[in-house]
Parts: structure tokens; sequence; C-alpha cells
């Protein structure tokens, strides 16, 4: 099983140079606040997934004054490797420079909750669909979707999209409009159906995960932006789009429904139970993908313990996948109990120490 | 003192010779030494050449293909006369198409493909000029040869749409697995095209 064993960082935001080893299993991160704790799971991410969750400005993450970062891990029995210096980078597997992202990408996957992820559950919809997209383009199965289609579904969407948006706001002749129509309708039907099975994949894991961490009930749905096919929706929203100039059907407009305990999430929902809902929407993809993909994602868990009462905290570190390796921040571990095969790192006067 | 460098003339010719494309420095370099130095290198015949081509070629008049007259030697060719048009993208599509030996048509090339996102609209393609064509030429068939991404899609609806009212049958070319390639690498889009498009034996 491929684990994530060394990770080396260089002129990597606040650090000028760090090793780090994380253990197999559960690894926390701890100290006081600005340390870099959450950049050392960023830096993870980024060596997995090339890119980073808190910015899509490589230049961002340059340490300050200087000029590029590297960073260096070995994940299972492969060494990866990424230098940047904004705004090229040069990946390695091995040693061996890769021209195409394809290849490094399929090497490792991950799951990552930060604090932000709580706005899943009362944020913008378009949160919600990242958070399908984030697993639709991780698939390496066969079945249901995969990465690649997805991901070329998911970009001839978005230009068939933009194109056809700026020629009903410049209101151009209804022919160029509708020249749109199938290339739109065609990556979007694919799109609906991939995420329609993603949801009803996910839901029962989100269940399962959400009754393990409070013993509430969580349920999710698909709610599509445009019925199948999408073909017959646009001409259905035709005097709509025309009056808005603006396409109005499609995924787009996905949302995905959260139901806690029978009532919308949304609306109600205190500071612990988004956290729960939105650490059981992560661990549900974290399942799907192991699921679907044979082996565990990483999972970056950034500060999980938040306004978390010591129940549900129990509670969720005894549910972490049991296969899975993950890296978890958190500012202080008083008081709670952890599994036995946790390895703990603790920011001290001399940088990060194993305590 | 100042820096040895190469003369004058010669760093002119290195600095053109980079403004070719796939040309950096180094090998704009060597190309220059070689067509100096080498015994091989004949400059004054490919300066010739690329100044005659310069001369004559020009863009055939009715397809929008490579020509030293008005029209190309396709379009002049009359045993071409009355069959199918072949519309495609660029001129440098007309080639590929040709050397398959399998169509014995006529050419139009568009000089481009519907793309409002880079400010291209019909407008600027040769699309006024295929439908005069159309009406003087009356084709038994226009076969729409356009990529299969989503400009090209799009490209190719708008097209059949504005060529409906002339009443010339039109065909888009076929979809879906490539020679060669197994349906389990196949992505989905490909496969749902593939099987919307499939045909009887």
């Amino acid at each position: 099983m491929s684990r994530l064993s060394r990770l080396s960082l260089r002129g990597f935001r606040c650090f000028e140079s760090l090793e780090y080893e994380p253990g197999p299993r559960l690894s926390f991160l701890t100290g006081p606040n600005a340390r870099g704790k959450t950049s050392i799971l960023e830096a993870a991410c980024m060596l997995l997934r090339l890119r980073s969750p808190r910015t899509s400005e490589n230049r961002e993450m340059v340490r300050f004054g200087g000029e590029a970062f590297a960073l260096e891990g070995m994940f299972g029995e492969t060494r990866l490797s990424i230098t940047c210096t904004p705004p090229t980078r040069v990946l390695k597997l091995d040693g061996v420079v890769q021209a195409k992202p394809s290849e490094y990408l399929v090497q490792g996957r991950i799951v990552w909750f930060g604090s932000e992820d709580l706005l899943l559950v009362n944020g913008p919809a378009e949160r919600r669909r990242k958070l399908l997209d984030s697993a639709g383009l991780q698939l390496a199965g066969v079945g249901m979707t995969d990465a690649i289609s997805y991901a070329r579904n998911l970009k001839n969407y978005e230009r068939a999209l933009r194109s056809r948006n700026l020629l009903l706001r410049e209101g151009k002749p209804r022919a160029q409009i509708e020249a749109y129509d199938i290339p739109l309708s065609e990556s979007g039907d694919c799109l609906l159906e991939s995420r329609d099975a993603l949801v009803r994949a996910l839901a029962p894991l989100a269940s399962e995960a959400c009754r393990a961490i409070s013993g509430e009930s969580l349920e999710i749905s698909y709610l599509p932006g445009a019925s199948r096919p999408m073909k017959e929706a646009l001409e259905v929203s035709r005097s709509e789009e025309i009056r808005l100039r603006q396409t109005r059907v499609g995924p787009q407009r996905d949302d995905l429904g959260l139901q806690l305990d029978g009532i919308p999430a949304g609306s109600f929902a205190s500071e612990g139970q988004r956290r729960t809902i939105a650490l059981a929407l992560k661990l549900a993809v974290a399942g799907l993908l192991t699921r679907i993909n044979g082996v565990a994602p990483l999972l970056l868990l950034d500060d999980i313990f938040g306004e978390l009462d010591p129940g549900r905290r129990d509670a969720l570190l005894a549910g972490m996948p049991s296969d899975a390796q993950a890296i978890l921040t958190t500012a202080d571990l008083g008081g709670i109990v952890l599994p036995s095969d946790s390895q703990v790192h603790r920011f001290g006067e001399s940088g990060l120490e194993a305590a | 003192m100042a820096s040895l460098d190469y003369p004058e003339s010669f760093r002119e010719l290195v600095k053109q010779l980079r403004r070719l494309p796939g040309i950096g420095p180094r090998s704009a370099e060597r190309i220059a030494l070689w067509m100096l130095r080498s015994p091989d290198a004949k400059p004054d015949q490919l300066a010739g050449a690329i100044g005659r081509a310069r001369e004559t070629l020009h863009t055939c008049r009715l397809c929008g293909f490579f020509a030293e007259q008005e029209e190309c030697s396709l379009c002049r060719d009359t045993a071409r006369e009355g069959g199918e048009l072949c519309v495609v993208e660029t001129a440098t599509d007309i080639l590929p198409l040709e050397r398959t030996g399998v169509f014995r048509g006529r050419y139009h090339a568009l000089g481009g493909k519907l793309s409002p996102l880079d400010g291209v609209g019909p407008e600027h393609l040769r699309i006024g000029e295929l439908l005069e064509r159309l009406g003087q030429e009356r084709p038994k068939e226009v076969i729409l040869a356009l990529g299969a991404d989503v400009e090209g899609e799009a490209t190719a609806h708008y097209l059949a749409e504005m060529i409906a009212p002339t009443g010339v049958p039109v065909t888009r070319i076929a979809q879906g697995l490539p020679a060669g390639g197994g349906v389990e690498q196949a992505d989905q889009v490909t496969l749902h095209r593939a099987l919307a498009h499939r045909r009887a034996y």
C-alpha cells in the first residue's frame, strides 16, 4: 500500500527547509498557531496533486523573498519531486522529468479537509459541486466514470458554457447561440449522469460516517441543474435565457441536498454539526475513492477538531478509515485519547520535533 | 574592453533564424554556422526558394488552398466538378484528407473555426464564400470534416443550419473509436458518440 513516508520542503511558505516523516497511520502535527502546520499539509497536497487547496497561485507558496520552492517525498516506492520557479515547474518521478502531468497525477490521491469546508454545509452551491468534482477527478475506476472522462467533460462543458453565455450576453443571432446546444448538452448530459452516480454512491458512505461521529442521520441527495436530456431542458428554458442573457439550465446549477435528522442542514446546523457533516462528506469521498481505486487516498485534515465536543472527537478518531494514512493538524491534543498507532510531532523551540 | 562576439552580419542572420517557430538561440547559431561553412549548404538556393515561393504562392480564390495561379490545381481539375464538397477548418487539413485517396471531390477551407472566446465569429470565416460556391457549383453533398472539439462541433452545427436552405445534403465525417483502438480504452464521450452514430451492416 502506498504511503507518504517522507516529505521535504525547501523555500516553501514559512519554511527555508523542513524534513518530515509521517507515520503509516494517523500523524498529528501540533503546536501554536502560525508555525506552519497547515503549510505542511498543503505541501503534501501540492506534491501529490500539483495544486493547493489554499491558492491557485504557485507564487504565493514561495517563501518570502525567494524565487522558487521545491518539494520532494517518497510515496510508496516512488520518489516524487516538484521544483517550482513560478510560472514554470519541473516534475520528476524517481528523478525522471515528466513532460506531462498525467503520468505524475496517477501516483497519489488525497482528500483534504480544512475549516473553510464548513461552508460545504451553508455556503454557496459551488463548494458542493467542487466536492463532487474532487471525487470525479480522482476516480481511476471503471463502471461508473473515470477521471479522464470526467475531466474532459468538465473542461468541454465549461468552454461551451462560457462561449454560449458570451454570445447570449452580446445578443448574437440565435443560430450562433444554438450551434453550441449540442456540444453543451453532450458534455452536460455526461456530467449530470456522472454526478448522479457519484452522489448515489456517496450517500450511504456519508450517512454511515455521520452516524459514527455523532449518531445523527445525514441524508444527501443530488439536485441536478437540468433534467436529462439537457437538449430538451435548453429548449424549455429558451425564453428565460434570452431575457436574462445567460444559460439557465445545466450542471453549473447543480447542488447537493443535505438533510440532518430530516431537516435541511444549511439553515439550522450548529458549528459542531456543520463540522460533523463536512467531515462526513469528506470521509465519504475517501471511502468511495478507496472502493473504486482499490487504494485509500491520503487524508489531509487541517484543524479537524475545531468546535467538536469531546464525544465527537473521540468518535471521529475511532471512525477514521482503518486502511488510510492521515496527517492531521490541531493546536492542542489535550484530553484526546489517541489510537495506539498514532504518531505526534510538535512545533517546539527548535522546530518540528517528535513528541 | 568590449566582450568578443560574432560580426554584425552574422548576428543579424542568427537573429532572423531565431524568429522561426521552434528555433531557439543555440539552434539558430548552429544553423547559421552550417549555412555559411558547410560545403553541403546552398544558402543562395534557399534564399531564392523563399523569395520565389513568396512571390508565386497565393491562396486559391475558391477553396483557400495554396495555389500558384488564381485557382489551385484541385479546383481547376474538371474531373472533380459536381462531386462532393468537403469543408475543413484550415488549408493544411486538405492534404491529409487528399492523401487517403478516398475523396475525389473539392474542398473548402474556412480559415478557422467559430470561437467566441477568442473573438472569432462567422464574419471572420469564409462562410459567405462557401454559400456562394454552393449556389454556383451545386455539389451533390457537403461533407463537414471539422474537429471533434467544442469549437469544431459548434462550427459544424452552425454550418449545417446555414446550408440547410440551399437544399444541398449535409453530412459529417464519422466519429468514434480510432482505428486499432479497443472499446475498453475509449473514454465516455467517444463511446457515447460511437453508439449514437452507429450504422447498419
